[in-house]
């Protein structure tokens, strides 16, 4: 692959299957709502409802996407500087969101307490430290990937093992229940928006800026395409891997933070459960290359989307719950399976015969 | 600001002396974080404790083991319950063991919700050495193989009865025979194994998880009876279910599915797994409300955490959970009888609340006491259990002829209940 064609390929088309896969998932709610007698943007329809405690509050299924999509969308940002970074993928990500909810609600509530109205500890420091436990989850998988240079799946199994153990300990193997509204504040509506849509809007904007403004991003992906040749020319690969990873901890972190806000609990068995293959998957959906280099944090966060897009779709067909995982590995092949390297270039070869036969033609 | 910042960044990433020294500083910041919050947890295991739920329990256990008489469990065959006065859970008495002392080995699923803190609290209340037992527990984390691997390690302990909350129904043949062959007696608890060979475990004890559904369907249509209009009424209902294949989903799916059967003006608009948990739970609602939204009458929720979550689904569609369905209002059931469900039955938010009794410390204790003096007991023995709700219009349930009392609830007695 010549460095031409890679930029151009990343320039012309990249967000544009990405795009195209989560489209088409939205699609089928058309033709399924036209084929059931009902409005065909029945799956696009945003209303204000009314409701007791939040006022007036979005209501709708694209709500719907965007709110559950939230955790997968926060874990994918982090996810995809790993993978661009270090050619591998942080798999601890699911256990570490446990351990900090755990700790946050933790913190909250005091040790040893399974039930509490009143916060131990104001709220600030609560969530502050449930995503800086976060951060130090992925220190602690930085150093061993960055200086230790374990392989990225074998230092990150580490905690994904280990971090919900040591969450129930924090919980001294209770689940921690925080009922206080102003923790729930993070999983329910911020004016009529559900606060999870912001704060993934919040670190998506705060990211994007990191990445544009300052060259952390041109060097994140130089280190992923050869850390070596990087290193030569000036940049601190290691530290710019590690760094990855930390940014990687604190989302879980702050993903972890939000799951537990919405059950105002720290169930440590089942936060954050599969989440870490949700988010390896939605930088796959991206378009990104699991080998690292060059990554395109848009296609990720459109493809945290696409999942749950899958999801909601599958149960506003009716599909049962049990069935549903089976519909969901075969759309998602068929999604990976468009925008692999060999069907892309049958694609490409097939546009150019068609442009040099035009071309003939005249 | 911005670009500031992206400097500092920039600078940072370089290698070099300075960068390297603030480095270490870093990470030196983070070692000391992770030292606090190791303090931050010796120190809160001295003052945690006052809040602890099983506090009480020794105190009222030995004033119970002073009336050691009392029926034992009620067999498969009753179902006539005679309405109670007092309905307090710890009037069960415990039996205590007066000869060698009692190894128990006890399994349990895990510490998924508070009814299952309960059971667990329970039989530490009740296998106490002041009681004459030795409790070994182990917590399954929700994993069947976690708790075969406890089955194995209390075997490799020889303890004298093992007892097990089994996770699933199916899968425990080779472990309950390695029990066996070791002549170690079992006692399932709470839900149901399915084996080959029942002779594999001793007795089983739980909920009469059928019969909880049973009268939750009962309540519903003696409630629809005395409402004039909806007696012939179409009734959408949507089911809530919980872990599917779980004894509590089977047991209370099929009793719906059999009502459902029995009404022709009763719709089941959807089923839907819920995991038996809070979040799952809201999911599946949130769905099924943008499917069906107001054709939704009753949601058949099968247990209290995901009521929970169906409540706050409900709240932010706009929907109102009551009872009066004829003004738009959601009906909402559930069951366990947890203290937040019940506070939630209290307020009106759930119609009815059927019981699912946790604490299962003293019953086993009797059992076990029973099978050491060479008693014959029942394969199977039910727990009793109530069910309640803050509505006067229904005071009984009738299920295959035999009569249940639906406890009007109150502030008091719900707290007097230990869970």
């Amino acid at each position: 692959m010549t460095e031409k064609s890679f930029w151009k390929r990343v320039t012309g088309s990249g967000l544009l299957l990405p795009v195209m896969s989560l489209l088409l998932v939205m699609a089928v709610n058309i033709v399924f709502d036209i084929l059931s007698g009902n409005n065909p943007f029945n799956f696009f329809m945003i209303t204000l409802q009314q409701t007791t405690s939040n006022g007036s509050v979005l209501y709708g299924r694209i709500i719907d996407v965007l709110n559950r999509g939230s955790e997968a969308a926060i874990l994918a940002i982090g996810m995809t500087l790993v993978v661009s970074s270090s050619a591998g993928t942080d798999i601890s990500v699911g256990s570490v969101m446990s351990l900090c909810a755990s700790f946050c609600c933790m913190l909250l509530a005091g040790y040893g307490v399974s039930s509490t109205n009143e916060l131990a500890v104001p709220l600030v420091v609560g969530v502050l430290g449930g995503i800086l436990m976060g951060s130090v989850c992925g220190a602690f998988n930085g150093t061993l990937v960055a200086y230790f240079r374990i392989q990225p799946m074998v230092a990150t199994l580490i905690l994904y093992s280990a971090a919900r153990a040591v969450g129930l300990l924090l919980c001294n193997d209770l689940i921690v229940y925080v009922r206080n509204s102003s923790y729930a504040f993070f999983g329910s509506f911020l004016g009529p928006v559900p606060t999870p849509i912001v704060i993934t809007a919040v670190c998506v904007a705060v990211i994007t800026i990191l990445l544009k403004k300052s060259a952390l991003g041109m060097y994140i992906q130089s280190v992923g395409i050869n850390a070596k040749a990087s290193r030569i020319s000036g940049l601190n690969s290691r530290r710019i891997m590690f760094l990855t990873y930390v940014l990687c901890g604190t989302f879980a972190g702050i993903a972890g933070i939000v799951a537990s806000s919405r059950i105002t609990s720290a169930d440590s068995n089942n936060i954050g459960l599969y989440l870490e293959m949700d988010a390896i998957l939605a930088v796959a959906l991206g378009g990104n290359s699991l080998g690292g280099g060059r990554f395109n944090l848009a296609g990720s966060i459109i493809g945290a989307y696409t999942i749950q897009a899958i999801t909601t779709t599958l149960y506003a067909l009716g599909v049962s719950t049990t069935q549903a995982p089976v519909f969901k590995a075969i759309i998602v092949i068929l999604i990976v399976a468009v925008q692999s390297e060999p069907v892309r270039a049958y694609m490409k070869k097939r546009r150019l015969a068609r442009a040099a036969r035009e071309g003939g033609a005249v | 600001m911005v670009w500031d910042c992206a400097k500092n960044w920039n600078t940072l990433l370089y290698a070099g002396k300075r960068g390297r020294k603030r480095m270490f500083l870093s990470s030196a910041f983070l070692a000391a974080l992770l030292l606090l919050s190791g303090c931050g947890k010796e120190s809160g295991r001295k003052t945690g404790g006052t809040d602890h739920p099983p506090k009480e329990g020794s105190e009222r256990i030995t004033e119970l083991s002073a009336s050691e008489s009392g029926s034992l469990i009620r067999e498969e065959s009753g179902g006539k319950e005679k309405p109670r006065t007092d309905f307090h859970l710890n009037e069960e008495p415990i039996a205590v063991n007066r000869g060698e002392q009692l190894t128990i080995g006890f399994s349990q699923i895990g510490a998924e919700s508070d009814w299952r803190l309960a059971s667990s609290a329970s039989m530490e209340q009740v296998f106490t050495s002041d009681n004459g037992y030795n409790l070994i527990f182990s917590d399954g984390q929700q994993k069947q193989e976690n708790q075969i691997k406890a089955i194995r390690e209390f075997i490799g302990q020889d303890v004298d009865y093992i007892i097990l909350d089994p996770m699933t129904e199916y899968g425990w043949d080779s472990s309950l025979q390695e029990a066996k062959d070791a002549g170690i007696p079992v006692i399932i608890v709470d839900r149901e194994v399915k084996v080959e060979d029942e002779n594999l475990y001793t007795v089983w004890a739980g909920s009469d998880f059928r019969l909880e559904g049973d009268r939750a369907c009962a309540w519903l249509e003696a409630y629809l009876e005395t409402q004039p209009g909806l007696k012939d009424s179409k009734i959408g209902i949507v089911d809530v279910q919980g872990t599917l294949d779980a004894s509590a989903q089977i047991g209370r799916s099929d009793a719906l599915l059999e009502a459902v059967k029995k009404h022709e003006n009763w719709e089941l608009l959807a089923v839907e797994c819920g995991d038996f948990v809070q979040a799952k739970g809201r999911e599946v609602m949130e769905q099924m409300l943008k499917e069906y939204g107001s054709r939704i009458n009753v949601v058949y929720c099968e247990n209290d955490n995901m009521a929970y979550g169906v409540l706050e689904a409900l709240e932010n569609a706009g929907m109102k959970a009551g009872t009066d369905l004829s003004s738009g209002e959601v009906l909402v059931i559930s069951f366990d009888a947890a203290r937040q469900g019940l506070e939630k039955t209290l307020q009106g938010e759930i119609a009815v609340d059927t019981e699912c009794n946790p604490l299962y410390g003293p019953i086993l204790s009797r059992i076990i006491m029973a099978l050491e003096q060479g008693d014959e007991l029942p394969k199977r023995n039910y727990f009793e259990e109530k069910q309640f709700s803050s509505l006067d219009t229904v005071s009984e349930a009738v299920v295959n002829d035999s009569s249940y009392p639906v406890v009007m609830l109150t502030e008091e007695l719900i707290l007097g209940r230990e869970y």
